[in-house]
């Protein structure tokens, strides 16, 4: 661990039991209840976008650049510099984080403009570091538009952190990619914007299979505090919510294919995905169905990664629901929208986000749709970063 | 239960606090942490976007959560309450009816457009952004527009539906 060059931000509260009998004292409310609220309200949060490169940032056909942001929107825990290495939004806090990258591109016609992610693990076991591209959304290109795709969104989880610009400290970024065949130019008319926004949404580690934190009251005499009141609305709520339910889960496999529909909507094919990037509740994510640990709100994403082909040129990502609180109980998916277009024989994902109001047992899998033609399937993607995920993140009561 | 973004609680030392006392520096601070502020819509009635090339803002008709009452039906606008200065992340789909043209969407706030999405020939656009609200003085609207006209938003009981979320992230 190197040595932090900030200091100002609150740090994770690590609270311990109350034992019977054990006096409630200030220093211990101090270090668990102010430094949780103080944190929790002020988490890591990032969002700059690119307004400063005259002309727009130009960047090579085939080749994927990394996407300068050199305007902090906002950045609390200053984790971005405008000046130096300003692609990159380095960890200042330990944690798991939600990452979305979106570029403004200039279309002058051509083929595809598309989004992704990377991050940059130096320190960790990877000797050397490493940096893998993780793809997002594509879109079909139209003279005099401005690209946009919505961004794609990543957990990354960052450890070695502190120290900005640290050759160890880890950070992510936003890349851009096209293939038009000529080079092409970051749009810098707001709202126009390319963009990448990072927030903290979990610690690297905690406590699991607490229960949703019950806020009850405490108790006026003849009624006393006991240990167990303590631990259920002190110790365990702020374990709780510094280290709440998330779950990532990608295909990495392959020889699922996803076969051609007629029409859309209806309920989605579910795809598979076999490789957790983060699952804090243990085995919540299993055979293509994610159940919900607890009751809450969750920011649900979602992304179906296929190779479209000269006969396969829409898709779209779904999320199936089983859940009382929609449709009556009975399982439907959700899109957000028909088919979206894709430009022609390139990878694509295509994106769904929507935050859920979901009862603990409930499922929410990822279903993807797309139609060829021919009535070909589609291999579904799972490689080189380019892959159907899903994410969930517990986010409140 | 609605709890006000706290301010960090102190604890003196050797101070005796009451049942209520205790609440206001355990109970409500942890509360807000776990409740923030949520507000979450959606729409069942589809919506022409008679003109082209015109900015709308989308018409949540069905509002799934708003515990802070800070929905305006009749603007289609959200707005924080007055204790709820910072910034929230808002994240929302608009399902349409394709057209050749371009389709844009974008999140307003008092005025301000931001960016979400400016796609071309989709059927489904939308984004998330983070952006920061004075309490009871910033609304929050989803914008939408088409470069042709008289298309329609696309609902479905159960499938396409436009949506939105808003979310206190920070303070």
């Amino acid at each position: 661990m190197t040595t932090p060059d900030f200091a100002g931000g609150p740090t994770i509260p690590v609270p311990t039991l109350y034992a019977t009998g054990q006096k409630v004292s200030a220093p211990v409310l101090r270090g668990t209840v102010s430094d949780a609220v103080a944190l929790l309200t002020t988490p890591p949060v990032f969002q700059g976008t690119q307004t400063q490169v005259s002309g727009g940032q130009d960047f090579l056909s085939g080749t994927a650049a990394l996407v300068i942001i050199d305007t902090e929107l906002y950045d609390n825990w200053n984790g971005h510099l405008v000046t130096t290495a300003n692609s990159n939004y380095y960890g200042m806090l330990a944690g798991w984080y939600l990452v979305q990258s979106q570029p403004a591109i200039i279309m002058s016609g051509g083929t595809i403009n598309s989004t992704t992610i990377t991050q940059a693990l130096t320190g960790l076991s990877v000797a050397g570091g490493s940096v893998t591209p993780y793809g997002g959304p594509a879109l079909p290109n139209a003279a005099g538009q401005y690209g946009q795709p919505q961004a794609a969104a990543k957990l990354m989880k960052m450890v070695n952190v502190g120290a900005r610009l640290g050759a160890g400290n880890d950070y992510v970024q936003g890349l851009a990619f096209q293939n038009t065949g000529a080079t092409q130019y970051m749009a810098q008319v707001a709202p126009n914007l390319a963009t990448l926004t990072v927030r903290w949404v979990a610690a690297a580690s905690g406590a699991t299979g607490l229960p949703v934190p019950p806020l009850a009251a405490f108790p006026s005499p003849p009624s006393y505090v006991t240990s167990a009141f303590m631990n259920a609305n002190v110790v365990n709520t702020v374990k709780f919510l510094i280290f709440p339910p998330i779950m990532e889960y990608y295909l990495a496999g392959t020889g699922q294919t996803l076969t051609s529909i007629s029409s859309l909507p209806g309920t989605g094919q579910t795809i598979s995905l076999d490789m957790g990037t983060v699952d804090n509740e243990g085995g919540t994510y299993s055979s293509g169905t994610w159940t919900a640990p607890v009751s809450g709100v969750y920011y649900c994403y979602g992304q179906v990664a296929i190779s479209c082909s000269t006969t396969s040129l829409s898709g779209a990502a779904g999320l199936t629901i089983t859940s009382a609180n929609y449709n009556g109980g009975a399982t439907f998916t959700y899109w957000p929208g028909n088919w979206q277009a894709s430009a022609a024989a390139v990878t694509n994902c295509f994106p769904v986000r929507r935050r859920l109001r979901l009862n603990a047992g409930d499922t929410v899998s990822l279903a993807g749709s797309q139609h060829d033609s021919g009535g070909s399937a589609k291999n579904l993607l799972g490689t080189g970063g380019t892959e159907c995920r899903l994410i969930t993140i517990w986010e409140s009561v | 239960m609605t709890y006000p973004p706290p301010l960090t609680p102190v604890f003196p030392a050797g101070y005796g606090e009451t049942p209520a006392g205790m609440d206001a520096l355990i109970q409500a601070p942890l509360g807000f942490c776990a409740t923030g502020i949520v507000f979450r819509a959606h729409q069942t009635i589809s919506q022409t976007f008679t003109s082209a090339a015109t900015w709308y803002a989308l018409s949540f008709d069905t509002v799934d959560e708003d515990p802070w009452s800070g929905w305006n039906a009749g603007t289609n606008q959200w707005t924080p309450p007055a204790s709820g200065t910072g910034w929230y992340e808002v994240t929302f789909s608009w399902s349409y009816a394709s057209s050749l043209g371009f389709a844009n969407s974008s999140i307003v706030v008092s005025g301000t457009r931001y960016v979400t999405g400016q796609n071309a020939s989709y059927s489904a656009s939308g984004g998330s952004y983070i952006v920061p609200l004075t309490g009871a003085t910033d609304y929050v609207e989803a914008d939408v527009r088409l470069s042709v006209a008289g298309r329609t938003s696309v609902v479905s009981s159960a499938g396409f539906q436009s949506a939105i979320s808003i979310a206190f992230i920070s303070t």
